[in-house]
């Protein structure tokens, strides 16, 4: 057990040390909130949306979460790889999922700061129009969001761990599911096949959790009900990452693709 | 005798990779073909053969890393493919190249990291790194970032690395290579220094001079077969009454080669290459005769730069594979 913590802590920390060097990090994690927060806001501010303000802050705020996610499962498994380190990673007595999982927690507790970013921001771009209205649901929210999507990272990861030809499959991902994910408009303006595919992304139910806490209305059943499928699908995908591990390592060892060739 | 530290038996990998761009055929490519051998304990035990004999993809299936297509591997008595935790525990590898470092992290950090993996508790993490760093002579600079550090730093940092959960066995691929003199020599120095802490090693590598000091015994890998397995004295037995004619020239020798290889007297001809210069090597038991043939061939030569000596392992190895080199 405290060898298990020592491990993710350190994990953490190497994690960071690598991570913060990097430009792109940077940009993703500080100005995308920027971006989609100013285009969000932009389009909505003469159309009379609802949820105006939730839709500013959280557009640019899950958006650098979910890039900072993305990255973290595709980008960090290639850098593993290019740095050779998987296979030492492999044969030492710590799981690689173990690892991941650490990794990924590193990512969502840096991506903190591009929510950080965006509410600071909002609360410039919109003054008093700014409220969250449950606060204390909110920061709930934003930690089941984190959950969840940590969860369904973790998935991606095993999956890219199997590929050598990750970089394409990041940037088919990363894209289109932040528009079919409910983070910058609402899913309901999607047509019936893309809700679909949206019901099964952890950060669908995540956002709207998020977005329901800045309605004035006290929370609804509605809102524990995304709530609880927020960590439904964390558990779910949280789930089947440990399932698949199991295979996943016996299928590495068969492929032997653990770094470049 | 005891128990064998490695014990293959029949062992074959194959990959299957797919050739051409646009249509894409599968290709299956046979990496190891059938080899059998055992390790004894506390020895060195060296693998050679031309790139592509299969020598990496031996060591990642003997470190766990890889899995055999058929046949049986153990190490220390457990099977590869069941029972790859308990082999873990106990081995630890380094797989050539620089590779397998944070460079942006300092040399400590590096090593802390996999004491951490190994789950070390703190304090043997701590002291651990501190003495392995200095066994491994890097303790001066152990603060600064490892991509600040030489080809042999790096290579130094790895055998503290591979180290660091203190195996019983340890898989070394090409530690050497792309090394200048003095970085390899003192891996050398560090190879040996481990073996005396009754590490069994196992070891590849392109240099055979090097192996034949390091080496009690030595497999020489051609195709994924072993053609040959024995001490490094007795492997230079292949060669014994014979000598070696050597000449280096500016531009090709691929005539004279071939004139050469028609000749009775001629046992192995081998060429290789560096820049704009060729070398060739004749295994003879006619030195005269050879000369006076290369003569013919290239009038005018300067003779000087000719070299007549007694075989070595290095000539042997040549003849085992066939004049590859
Ligand atoms: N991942 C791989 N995919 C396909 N072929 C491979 C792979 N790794 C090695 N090979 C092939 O297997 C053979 C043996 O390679 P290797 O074990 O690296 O030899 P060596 O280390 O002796 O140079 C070579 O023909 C090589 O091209
Ligand atoms: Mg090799």
């Amino acid at each position: 057990m405290r060898a298990t913590t020592n491990v993710i802590r350190s994990t953490i920390q190497v994690h960071m040390k690598n991570t913060l060097a990097r430009p792109m990090f940077q940009i993703v994690l500080v100005f995308q909130p920027f971006v989609i927060a100013t285009t969000t806001y932009m389009v909505y501010r003469d159309a009379n949306v609802d949820d105006f303000v939730a839709f500013v802050v959280l557009g640019g705020g899950l958006s650098g979460i979910w890039s900072a996610m993305t990255f973290s499962s595709l980008g960090d498994i290639n850098r593993e790889r290019w740095f050779g380190t998987l296979n030492p990673m492999l044969a030492s007595p710590t799981s690689l999922l173990l690892v991941f999982a650490a990794k990924i927690t590193a990512n969502a507790l840096l991506s903190l700061l591009s929510m950080g970013i965006a509410i600071v921001y909002s609360l410039i771009l919109l003054g008093s129009n700014f409220a969250i209205a449950h606060g204390l649901a909110f920061v709930g929210a934003l930690g089941l969001f984190l959950f969840s999507t940590s969860a369904f990272a973790l998935c991606l990861s095993l999956v890219f761990l199997l590929s050598r030809t990750t970089q394409v499959m990041q940037n088919f991902i990363e894209a289109p599911l932040l528009v079919i994910g409910g983070m910058a408009f609402p899913v309901s303006i999607l047509p019936g096949w893309a809700q679909a595919i949206s019901a099964l992304l952890p950060i669908r139910w995540g956002s709207e959790t998020l977005r329901l806490t800045f309605d004035p209305a006290p929370l609804s059943t509605h809102w524990w009900t995304v709530a609880g499928l927020t960590l439904l699908s964390g558990v779910v995908y949280l789930g089947l990452a440990t399932f698949f591990f199991r295979r996943l390592e016996h299928r590495v060892r068969y492929l032997g693709n653990l770094e470049l060739a | 005798m005891s128990e064998p530290v490695v014990a293959v038996r029949d062992l074959f990998r194959e990959y299957k990779t797919t050739v051409g761009l646009l249509r894409r055929k599968p290709r299956i490519v046979n990496a190891l073909n059938g080899i059998s051998f055992d390790v004894q304990p506390g020895e060195i035990f060296g693998m050679v053969g031309p790139n592509g004999a299969g020598k990496t993809t031996l060591i990642k299936i003997l470190a766990t890393l890889l899995l055999p297509t058929s046949g049986t591997a153990q190490v220390l008595g457990y099977d590869v493919v069941h029972h790859e935790r308990r082999i873990r525990q106990h081995i630890n590898f380094i797989l050539g190249g620089e590779r397998g470092l944070y460079w942006r992290l300092s040399g400590y950090d590096n090593l802390r990291y996999f004491a951490d993996l190994y789950r070390l508790d703190r304090a043997t993490a701590e002291t651990r790194c501190k003495d392995l760093l200095t066994l491994v002579g890097l303790w001066d600079r152990h603060d600064e970032r490892v991509e600040g550090y030489s080809k042999g730093m790096k290579q130094r940092l790895h055998i503290a690395k591979a180290l660091i959960n203190e195996p019983r066995v340890l898989f070394l691929d090409e530690p050497t290579i792309g090394l200048d003199p003095l970085a390899a020599r003192m891996l050398r120095e560090l190879i040996s220094e481990i073996r005396s802490r009754g590490i069994t090693i196992f070891l590849t590598s392109h240099y055979m001079w090097e192996m034949e000091i390091l080496c009690d015994r030595l497999a020489v890998l051609c195709d994924g077969k072993i053609i040959t397995l024995d001490s490094p004295a007795n492997l230079k037995n292949h060669v014994n009454g014979l000598e070696v004619v050597e000449l280096q020239v500016l531009g090709t020798l691929d005539e004279v080669a071939d004139r050469l290889r028609a000749r009775p007297y001629i046992d192995t001809v081998s060429l290789s290459s560096s820049g704009h210069a060729q070398t060739i090597r004749v295994q003879t038991d006619d030195a005269q005769a050879t000369i006076s043939e290369i003569r013919q061939s290239l009038p005018g030569i300067d003779l000087s730069r000719l070299v007549v000596r007694p075989p070595n392992l290095e000539d042997a190895y040549i003849k085992l594979v066939g004049g590859e080199s």
